[in-house]
Order: structure tokens, then sequence, then C-alpha cells
């Protein structure tokens, strides 16, 4: 049988520079490859590729067939006739792929009007068909409600409803779940599936997540620097993985079931015991915190939000934590209301034995440089004004407000140093550095007053796979060097199960779970835990159940 | 369209003709404004000579002279000082006044936030000008109540364009560690919030001082601005209006002083606003 979607030799440069090097793939009708590579691999740009949608000064060459049809040698009024009808697009950021100040329904119905010229009331009815195809049923989300009204995942549906309107024969996603909560992921994922399987829809999956690709792909193609470095049958390429890359890719994925096998040794030779027997760096009692709505009415009392609802845990000194819970669910609230930025309720939080809050400012500032924390984001955690020896010495202050001079630098390289940066950046702008290595220096500015905590709020979740194995390592290194105890809050299970000793779950501001990080992964109790677990790809289990579900074929 | 690439941040862009031709323009209005303190052509208030009044331009007067027979290039080069200073004391009392209230009010939020912006809006509702106008006229004219005039409604415009992009930057991560490293909400402002709007408050302030300009013209004109003898551009304009049949040169200069300033300084405005945020260049009309 002749694939639908035929690439060959692809290359591509933008002004002069190369993206893509000599790409080759296939992809059959009603199959599914999965795109996989690393922010700057090139993948998005393949995608844009094959839609013919790129910048301008990019420059195409090679082969690009779909259903016989050369796209390459189309002009860009033909291109419209395959754009949306043949070939369509999901985007990752469900926020912006839909226009704010139009309907649902007018959106979906547009498609229906421009390329099947029906009138409004038949492309609204057809609208209407499609998004309950996607499991947005009429009686609940109607044609006029707004993007804002939606939740992320349901925008995110609205969006593959969109996609799939006129019945293309491929499909497009580029990273549709990366921006979506694990159980909002899955089902995303389920529902591409099953679209695809009823309307033998081939899919291009476009992702970073190995395991997200093992659940849905047929086909494999990992990219590095806009070379395909490895491609196959999913589990095949799994199960024979060369290129240093791929392995490396895989490593990374596979680092939370790696750890739990250490971890239960470890847990069987010492017992857990030694680390309760530690005092408390970090004790949280019955924290609340609300927000006051805006009124409904003049004369009605405003409503209250309650954003953290009475959380107690305590962090020993070298422990590692976890706070686990899915978007709103109030942790970065309860991050912040630890570092005592948040005005609170009710509640208290004791940092190294002292009262952190309620205190005076006064009282507060010797504390402070106990506690420390990087943020999640490595573009907007520094002043782009400042250099990275600025930057790292800004908590400086905290120990000592005008320490000059040699001092302030002796220990600001020292803190460069020990996340493995150099004395020779400190004149740098953040900006110069990549992802990774910004991330590196919002740790050394983290540590640059030796804390005794440090928050690690969503830290790693902006950083690809092999990045952020390394800044875990880094990590784990750092708290066995100088016994800092952390404090992770992250929705990526995989990374919690890696580096926490103990993992609190969070749902609607309450703690509904704890305990240790092993055991809750394999006995939890909560309901909502058992979900976020089933939910969560994770790249073993895909392939164990591809392998299982080949076998059934074959035989 | 010029993009600023991540290594090259310290390097600026070429600078715009249109920056040139604004810079240029200004700076012979600051020249002539600063030569005027010790050097004149003649002396402009005092040199009274009815034999040479409304002289047309000749090389003797090179911009003719008025009824009383005063030089009018030496009147406008001291008109320039007139108004410069008044536009420039007012946008600095604006900037001085309302950048504070605009930070406090997106550091404090709540009710301070609530009163400085809603002060702000009743600033707002008056017409501008038409309100100098009866400011000055309640105080009484003159350069100082001119001033006062003008700035108190630099005030809100400043309040203003600070609150927005403070507000923005203090949902940022930076600021966030900032308020880690202990730093309190002043100090934060000041070290983080300000150096990072800063390009806009200088450019929007070249606008308002050309905005200023305009002001002390009108307020002037309608004789509520510097006192005669002081030279004063909008107070030529109103002087001239009777003889404009017969001596048009008494209009048509300090007009055109007027006119270029404003305009030097709005080419100005936009060739720093290029210069600092290149992203823009070519998306503005």
């Amino acid at each position: 049988m002749k694939p639908l979607l035929q690439v060959d030799d692809l290359s591509l440069s933008i002004n002069g520079t190369t993206i893509l090097k000599s790409l080759s793939f296939a992809l059959s009708a009603g199959k599914t490859l999965g795109l996989v590579g690393e922010s700057g691999s090139g993948k998005s740009l393949t995608a844009l590729a094959i839609m013919r949608l790129l910048p301008a000064g990019a420059e195409l060459s090679g082969n690009l067939t779909f259903g016989g049809e050369d796209l390459l040698a189309k002009n860009d009024a033909e291109m419209c006739a395959v754009r949306g009808l043949k070939i369509s697009m999901a985007f990752q950021e469900p926020m912006t792929a839909l226009n704010p100040v139009q309907t649902i329904g007018a959106q979906v119905a547009e498609v229906f009007v421009k390329h099947q010229r029906l009138n409004t009331v038949q492309a609204c009815e057809r609208a209407a068909a499609v998004l309950e195809r996607v499991g947005l049923p009429n009686k609940d989300f109607p044609l006029g409600r707004y993007p804002f009204e939606l939740s992320g995942g349901q925008r995110q549906r609205v969006v593959i409803a969109i996609a799939v309107a006129l019945g293309p024969q491929l499909l497009i996603a580029d990273e549709p779940t990366t921006a979506l909560d694990v159980t909002t992921e899955a089902k995303i994922l389920a529902l591409l599936k099953q679209l695809c399987v009823e309307d033998q829809i081939s899919l291009l999956f476009v992702s970073h997540d190995l395991a997200a690709v093992a659940r849905l792909a047929d086909k494999i193609a990992i990219m590095k620097a806009g070379e395909i470095v490895e491609t196959g049958d999913t589990v095949g390429v799994f199960d024979n993985m060369r290129h240093p890359y791929s392995l490396a890719l895989r490593e990374a994925s596979l680092i939370g079931s790696r750890r739990v096998a250490a971890d239960e040794q470890a847990a069987a030779l010492q017992g857990s015991s030694e680390r309760r027997r530690r005092e408390a760096v970090l004790q949280v009692d019955n924290v609340t915190r609300d927000y006051t709505l805006p009124r409904a009415r003049f004369f009605k009392r405003p409503a209250v939000f309650r954003a953290v609802d009475k959380v107690t845990f305590t962090l020993a000194a070298g422990e590692s934590v976890g706070i686990v819970g899915e978007s709103g669910s109030g942790k970065s609230t309860l991050v912040r209301a630890v570092l005592g930025l948040e005005p609170l309720q009710s509640g208290s939080v004791s940092v190294a034995g002292s009262r952190f809050w309620p205190a005076k400012q006064r009282d507060q500032l010797p504390l402070r440089k106990e506690i420390q924390a990087v943020f999640q984001d490595p573009y907007g955690s520094f002043n782009p004004r400042h250099t990275v020896a600025r930057v790292v010495a800004e908590p400086l202050y905290l120990i000592d407000a005008s320490m000059a001079g040699l001092k302030r630098h002796a220990r600001v390289v020292a803190a460069l140093e020990n996340v493995g940066l150099t004395a020779s950046d400190c004149d740098k702008y953040p900006h110069e550095f990549s992802g990774g290595q910004r991330q590196r220096i919002a740790i050394a500015r983290a540590l640059v007053v030796a804390p005794s905590i440090v928050i690690l709020d969503e830290a790693t979740s902006a950083l690809d796979v092999s990045v952020r194995a390394q800044v875990l390592a880094l990590l784990a290194d750092l708290s066995s060097q100088l016994g800092i105890s952390y404090l992770f809050v992250s929705h990526d299970l995989d990374v919690m199960r890696a580096v926490t000793d103990r993992i609190l779950i969070m749902k609607a501001g309450r703690v509904v779970e704890q305990g240790a990080t092993a055991q809750v992964f394999a006995t939890p109790r909560h309901p909502y835990t058992v979900s976020l677990l089933a939910a969560k790809p994770s790249l073993r289990d895909e392939i164990e159940k591809r392998r299982k579900m080949e076998r059934v074929h074959a035989n | 369209m010029r993009s600023r690439s991540a290594a090259t941040r310290a390097r600026r862009p070429a600078v715009s003709v249109a920056f040139r031709v604004g810079l240029g323009i200004v700076s012979v209005v600051a020249m002539m404004a600063l030569v005027s303190l010790f050097w004149t052509p003649y002396d402009p208030i005092n040199n009274l000579d009815v034999g040479e009044r409304l002289q047309a331009p000749s090389v003797l007067h090179i911009l003719g002279t008025d009824h009383l027979g005063r030089d009018v290039l030496s009147q406008i080069m001291v008109g320039a000082r007139t108004s410069i200073s008044v536009a420039v004391i007012a946008v600095l009392l604006g900037v001085g006044v309302g950048v504070p209230l605009g930070l406090t009010a997106a550091a404090r939020g709540g009710l301070f936030d609530e009163i400085v912006m809603r002060g702000n809006d009743i600033v707002f509702a008056f017409p501008a000008l038409i309100l100098a106008i009866l400011l000055t006229a309640l105080l009484g004219p003159g350069a100082l109540n001119a001033i006062l005039a003008i700035g108190i409604f630099n005030i809100p415009v400043f309040a203003r364009l600070t609150r927005g992009p403070a507000l923005a930057l203090w949902q940022r991560e930076f600021i966030l560690a900032a308020r880690v490293a202990g730093k309190n909400k002043w100090r934060v402002s000041a070290e983080h919030i300000l150096p990072n709007i800063l390009n806009l408050l200088i450019v929007h302030a070249t606008i308002q001082f050309s905005l200023g300009i305009i002001a002390e013209a009108g307020l002037s004109y309608v004789g509520l601005g510097a006192q005669p003898p002081t030279p004063s551009w909008g107070r030529m304009l109103a002087e001239s209006q009777t003889m404009i049949g017969f001596a048009p040169w008494l209009a048509i200069f300090p007009g055109l002083a007027i006119f270029l300033t404003v305009f030097g300084l709005n080419l100005f405005g936009d060739g720093l606003r290029d210069y600092f945020d290149p992203k823009l260049v070519g998306r503005t009309p």
C-alpha cells in the first residue's frame, strides 16, 4: 500500500541557516507517527513544512508527497484547498489557538461555511454535531460559549473539533497536551486516538514526551538538531535503541521508575525511622488562605474562595518532600504562603524552629536566608537588565546588606561553581544562557545564602527531559553535599517519584493524601491519587501494553 | 524589520533618520535658549526703537521687528527659554509626583490604588487646557502658575503610565525571587520595577514635553502665561493678531518656532522609542 504522506530527503533552511537535514519518513493511512524531540530539534518546523506554513525566507527542498500529490509543487492558493480540508492541525496552546472574542460555535461553523459553502443554519448544526463528538455536548456546551468560559482541556477539545470537522486525511497535532494537567492529558490523548480510529485519520503526533508518544504512535521518529536519528515501529525503536541521543532520552524518561527500585532497597536497608528522628526545619500548621471575590451585588457580602485549606506538613533536615496537584489545586498559593509572601487567614509557619508567620517583618528577615526558592520559568525569573553576578548576589542582602567587593564576589563565584558554572559567567546576562543553564543560575541564587530549605516550584517543568535529568542530578548532589531540604512542587509525577522521600497530594486546596513516596505510588488510597496515577502515561507501561497488543495480533 | 538577537543586546540598532532630524531641531532650539542667556542680537525687551518699528525681515533684523521696534529673533530666542523651562518643569512635576504614585499604587494595591486611580479619573475628566486656564485665572497669571497648571495634568498621565506596566512586572517571577531575597516592596519598586519601565517613561516624557510647549503657548496666548515684558511665543502670536495684515512675519515666526519645536520633539520621542524597543520598528504607522 502506498503511504498517505511520504517525506523524502526534505531539507529546510531559513535565511541560509539549515534547520532540517534531509528528513525521510512515511505515514500510512489511518496510522499514527510520533515525532519526538526536544525544543529546537525542528519537530514543529517539520509539521509546519508539511503544511507549507513557513516563515518568510524559508527554503524547502526534497520531496513531499501527500495522497499522490506533490505538495511542494503547489502554489499558495492550491495549498489553501489542502489545509484544513485534507490536512489539519491542532496546536499546543489552547488559550491562543482560539479567537477569544468569537463563540466556539462560530469558530467551528466557520470551517463549514468556508470550505463547504454551507449556510449558517446548516453550519451550526454540523458544528454542534462535531462538538458533541469531541465530548462537548450541546446541552452543556451551547454554541454561544466563549473560549474563556471553558477549561484548558475543553478548549483543546474545541481546537480538535475544528481540526477534524471536515474529515481530514491527516491530522498534525503539535504538542497538543503539553499545556494540560495529567488527567486532562490522558482524556485528550484518548479522544485523539478514538477520532483517528473512527475516521481513519492519519495522525502526526509531535511531542517531547516519549511516554505520551508511546501511548498513541504506531511508528516513531526521534529528532535531534534537525535530523531523524532513529525511526521505526514504536516497540522496535524502544527495544533496539542505538543512537546515544535516543538512549539518553529514554533514560531520562524512565527516571521515575528507576528510582523506585532503588528507593525500595534503601528503605529495606535503613528503615524510615531514622528520617523521622531528624529535627523539622520547616513546620507548616493548619495554613489557610482565602481570597475575597468581587462582590456579586453591591450590598452583598463578598464571597470567599479558599485556595489553601488547613494544610499541615513538616520537612525534616535533609529530606525531600513533594507537593503534587493539578493547576488550581492551590499548590502555588501554598508555596507563596510558606515563603511568607501571602497573608494567611489562619495557621502558622515555622522555619528552623522559629516562628516565620505570623511574625513581624523584623523577625522574619533573619529567617529568610534559611528558606530560598527556585521558580518555574527559566526565562522570567531574572531581571533582564541585571548581570548574572548581580542576579545571584541578590539574596546576599539578607546576610549583610552592605557586603561588597571581594567577599561578595567570592560567594557568588562559589555558588556558581556549585551548580557547574564558572566565574567567567559573572558578567554575562541571563538571556545568553540556555534554559537548563538559567535554571542552574536560579539554583545558584538560592544557594548563595546557604539556606537549609530550598523550594522548587515547578523548577524542572519547563526543561527538556534530558536537561531535566541533569538538573535533578545536580539537586541530588547538592542535597547530599550541603544537607539541604527540598520542597518540590510539581504536577510531574515522574520527577516526584524520582526525587522525593515523602509526597503530599493536593486537590482543591486540601491535602488528600500524604505518605512515603514509594508507598503512595505503590498503594494509593485516595481515589483522586488513584486517578492521577492511572492518568500519567508511563513509558514502561505503554511499551508493555503495546507489546501485549502485538502478541495478540500475531496470534 | 530589525531584530535583536539574544547575544547582541548591548549593541543597539542604528538610529533612524527621523530621530536625527528631531534631535537636530531640538538641539537648535535648546542652543537658542542657552545662547539667549548671555547674548541676543538686540535687547529683546528694552530696545524700544520707534524708528525701527514693524520692519520686515532684513539683514539688520533677520526676522523683522514688532510694533515697538523690538527684534523678533531676539524675542524668539528668549521666548524659547520661557517655553522650555515651563514645559520641562511641568513634566518634571508630573514625573516626580506621578511615577511614585503609580509605583506605590501598583505595589500596595487595595484602597490606596483605588483612591489614586479614581483621583486620576477625576483629573482626566476635565478638559486639560480649559482647567489650566481656570487655575491660572484663579491663582493669577504668571509663569509659575502656568507650570503648576500644566504640571497637575501631567501627574495622572505618569501615574497611569507607571501603574500598568508595574502591575504586569509584579507578576513576574524575578519579582517573586527578589521578595524571597527579603526585599520589601519599596526596594523592589526602586531596584526592579522602575529600571524596567524607564524606557517607557523617557519616551513619554518627551511627548508630554511637546504637549507642555503647546499648553504654555496656549496659556500665554490668552494672557495667563509669563507676563510682559518676559517674551513668550504664545503672547507674541496674540500680539501679532491685529497686525497680521501688514506685518505677517510677526505671526509666522513665533508660530513656526512652536510648530518646529513640537515637531522636532515628536520625531525625537518616536526615535527614542524605536531605539529602546527595536521590536516595534515598522509596526507603528
